[in-house]
């Protein structure tokens, strides 16, 4: 009985997914003129050269690091639902640091500064949801997600106020000097070696997941707290970790943004980076080694949505909602295997 | 005119699937109208289904039942109280934002506002309060009525509870432990008022197992042991040391005293003084002043039936449950009730190893592999310097397995083992450890077949001839008379007795002193 639904667990991930495409397919067919070509426009044009490829797994990048982070609060049975705050907070940071630092430092240090201040922001974001929780039980879910709205204007006040750029008719930073940006693969796209950052993490909590006694101690808190305490493993600390790291993952995400492909801090830059990350954790079923094909599916979504919208000309207010539902239906395969788990 | 006999019930068979476990087993039970009818037996007797399947909660497997010599076949609760018939459970059932007018009329025919309002379904709190008013002065209670129920004392609630069955016209009202949540003046009032209901002619059905509440307030006692009804008695005719022989039974597998060889108690390992606790739970039963120490190579037997402060002090000993006084001398490491936190040092340290009587929550998680669930409370040994040694981990897991015959793989996922395993399991873990100086075991063979069983008590006086100390909390009395080197019994949270386990101790002692007839 039990293993069966185990089985079925796969199974609706692959069903979710194939039913947003099918609803994308569909939602297509009605509102362009030559279904044909936008049917290509979303699924190959994509994959069909070099910088198309590049700005897609570009996009991809940041779901990788931020859904990684969404993935060890799960393990844990912590929903933090403060990823866009966590992630601007972390972007802030790397661009205070990235404008600031004198023109003759090495870049590999600045980029290393950078994703250290990045995390570091982000982390202390997350832990102070973990602490409400562990020491006040007030849920994080809530509490994570209220804090994210303050951070969110906190870091809108400073990119308008004293940060803006007085040049740009955009609400942004100035430009980052080019020589501190990360540096490019698959030119001329956007795509850089936060890449194999990204695939290192993951490989990394891989490893601390399935090999560590800490990666052993926080399943455990995950999976049955009472059983936790019994063990003599402090859940209260666990908590607060998981949440750190998780908020750590999203400032991370934040800061190679900035250093990467936006090469500034721009107003709302994210675009539901931080709740699409969400949907790649549900995606990657409690599994780090699926974040990977999670992240890069929940990218093709906009990316290919994207390309019908410049291609064939369907209004970008159709493309959101194919979005939504998209994530309706991958919520909704993908939740009951972590509601089962809470119950 | 209403016949003599309210209720009627032959031959009443009850078997829970999950387990197969018989809750009734050709129960009968015959009550009197106007009467006042005490149903006593153990835990596990079979009280509460019985009293279940009369108020149309469960089904029974077979069996008939008559209400008012008629025969009747009660299939749900609305049933039960178009018969008169209605529960009072342990755990009250009632909205806590609700007044208490409202939860006593809730479900029954509202008090509706005039007009519109009405239609909408919109109730007259004034009138709803003033009908509780008269009905609680018709019957006595005290109970203000606009009061929220959840900022009421529990006996309040519980007054609450009856005048809703009262309102809805039961003439059957069943209690089940209705005094487990009341202190002893409470508990006179409750009485107080059945008596009063049993002269305005309401037929009161009590499940306890409080024998001193059933030669006080009943009329007649029906007795059950394991599912079926060993017999019914009236309380003039019977004393409360007959009727505790019956409850307990004979001994089923006669007087074994396996601990009988002598042995040497060595140095104090475990010396508590004036312990005290707050209650755990709702129908809990705080601790007061238990006072008791546990020596190397002794076993201490602590007996008690539910809800008489044998949770509590499980989880004073688990470090789950930081008590509100007491001191605590641990092997020279002398501590106060404020310093708790040091004996939760001790335990996570490994010198004291716990068996938790909760398997399925506390013991293991479910949802990992049987091997994960083996190794962790012992993480110091399975993860060198913070990485884990698979191959010892699946080792000495599987010479587990195979040492306490568990069927179980070490990949497999525990919650895809029986009951009796995952105890088996939790057991094993617990003696794979290194030996500590003290073993707090809880249930330990709860669940277990005889021969497992068997196989756990060897263990524990292996352990305790190795010159640990071992803490034996059960409410198995078979099991602690034969086991215990001293025997404790818990009473409302005190300890009534602490007597060595030698020749005069039998269960027929031991339960007089768990249904507090007898005390030190």
């Amino acid at each position: 009985m039990r293993a069966e639904r185990e089985l079925q667990s796969p199974a609706r991930v692959v069903l979710a997914v194939g039913v947003s495409i099918a609803l994308a397919a569909g939602v297509l067919a009605l509102f362009s003129q030559d279904l044909g070509s936008a049917l290509a426009q979303f699924f190959l044009e994509p994959f069909s050269n070099r910088y198309f490829l590049g700005n897609y797994l570009a996009d991809a990048v940041p779901l990788m690091i931020a859904g990684l982070g969404v993935l060890i609060a799960f393990r844990s049975k912590n929903f933090n639902l403060g990823g866009e705050g966590q992630l601007y907070a972390g972007a802030l940071a790397a661009g205070l640091i990235a404008l600031r630092v004198p023109a003759g430092t090495a870049p590999v240090v600045v980029w290393i500064w950078v994703a250290v201040a990045g995390a570091l922001t982000g982390a202390a974001i997350g832990a102070l949801s973990g602490l409400l929780k562990a020491f006040w039980r007030v849920s994080e879910m809530i509490s994570s997600f209220l804090i994210s709205a303050i951070v969110i204007n906190v870091s809108d006040f400073f990119i308008t106020g004293p940060l803006q750029d007085p040049a740009s008719n955009f609400q942004t930073t100035r430009q980052i000097v080019p020589q501190f940006l990360l540096p490019r693969i698959l030119a001329p796209s956007k795509l850089d070696v936060s890449l194999g950052l990204a695939i290192v993490l993951i490989l990394v909590f891989m490893v601390v997941a399935k090999r560590t006694r800490v990666g052993f101690e926080l399943r455990i808190c995950g999976e049955n707290e009472e059983f936790a305490r019994y063990c003599g493993i402090p859940v209260a600390a666990y908590q607060v970790a998981a949440m750190a790291v998780s908020g750590g993952l999203y400032g991370l995400a934040g800061a190679l943004l900035v250093i990467g492909p936006q090469g500034r801090v721009m107003r709302g830059f994210s675009s539901g980076l931080g709740w699409s990350a969400i949907s790649v954790a549900l995606l990657a079923q409690g599994n780090e080694a699926g974040v990977v094909p999670a992240a890069l599916f929940i990218a093709f979504l906009s990316t290919g949505s994207d390309h019908v919208m410049m291609g064939s000309g369907v209004p970008s207010e159709i493309i959101s909602i194919l979005q939504a539902v998209a994530m309706c239906f991958i919520s909704a395969g993908a939740l009951p295997r972590f509601r089962r788990r809470q119950s | 005119m209403l016949p003599m006999t309210a209720v009627r019930m032959r031959g009443i068979s009850k078997r829970y699937l999950p387990s197969g476990v018989h809750a009734n087993d050709g129960a009968e039970l015959v009550v009197e109208r106007g009467s006042i009818h005490a149903l006593v037996g153990e835990n596990g007797a079979g009280k509460t289904t019985l009293m279940k399947i009369l108020a149309g909660l469960e089904l029974p497997d077979s069996g008939d039942i008559e209400v008012d010599d008629k025969p009747v076949r009660i299939s749900s609760p609305a049933r039960a109280r178009a018969l008169g018939i209605g529960m009072v459970h342990q755990h009250f059932l009632m909205f806590d934002e609700l007044s208490a007018a409202e939860n006593i009329f809730f479900g029954l025919e509202p008090e509706r506002r005039p007009r519109i309002l009405g239609l909408l379904g919109i109730v007259d709190s004034v009138k709803l309060t003033e009908r509780a008013m008269t009905l609680a002065q018709e019957y006595g209670f005290a109970v203000e009525p606009s009061a929220p129920v959840g900022t009421l004392s529990i006996s309040s609630r519980q007054q609450v509870e009856i005048l809703r069955q009262l309102a809805g016209q039961v003439r059957i009202l069943i209690l089940d432990e209705p005094t487990s949540v009341l202190t002893e003046q409470e508990t006179e009032t409750l009485f107080e008022k059945l008596t009063d209901l049993r002269r305005m002619g309401r037929t009161i059905l009590l499940v306890t197992h409080k024998i001193d509440e059933v030669m006080q307030i009943a009329d007649r006692v029906t007795v059950m042991r394991r599912g079926k009804t060993i017999g019914t008695y009236d309380t003039a005719s019977i004393s409360a040391n007959e009727l505790a022989c019956l409850i307990m039974g004979t001994t089923p597998h006669g007087e074994s005293m396996l601990h009988a060889a002598p042995h040497a108690a060595g140095p104090s390992v475990l010396r508590i003084e004036g312990l005290s606790t707050r209650r755990r739970h709702q129908g809990g039963t705080g601790l007061s002043g238990l006072a008791f120490d546990v020596h190397g190579g002794e076993v201490l037997g602590i007996c008690a039936l539910s809800s008489n402060g044998l949770d509590e002090l499980e989880d004073v000993l688990a470090g789950f449950l930081a008590p509100t006084a007491g001191t605590c001398l641990f092997c020279g490491h002398q501590f106060d009730a404020r310093r708790f936190h040091e004996y939760r040092r001790l335990l996570k340290e490994g010198k004291i190893a716990y068996l938790p009587s909760d398997r399925v929550r506390r013991a293991v998680a479910l949802s990992l592999p049987v091997m994960d669930n083996f190794i962790a409370l012992d993480r110091r040994m399975y993860f060198a310097r913070g990485w884990i040694r698979s191959a010892l981990a699946k080792r000495a897991t599987q010479e587990a397995i195979r040492g306490f015959d568990i069927s179980a793989r070490a990949e497999q996922t525990t919650a895809e083992l029986s009951g009796g395993n995952i105890q088996k399991l939790a057991v094993a873990r617990l003696f794979s450890k290194e030996r500590p100086e003290l073993f707090v075991l809880c249930e330990p063979t709860w669940g277990l077949d005889i021969r497992s069983a068997e196989q756990v008590h060897d263990r524990i006086q292996r352990a305790r001839d190795a010159g640990s100390a071992v803490l034996l909390l059960s409410s198995d009395v078979d099991e602690i008379l034969r086991l215990s080197d001293r025997i404790m019994v818990l009473y409302r949270g005190k300890q009534v007795a602490l007597l060595e386990n030698a020749g005069q101790v039998n269960r027929a002692l031991i339960g007089e002193y768990l249904l507090g007839i007898r005390s030190a």
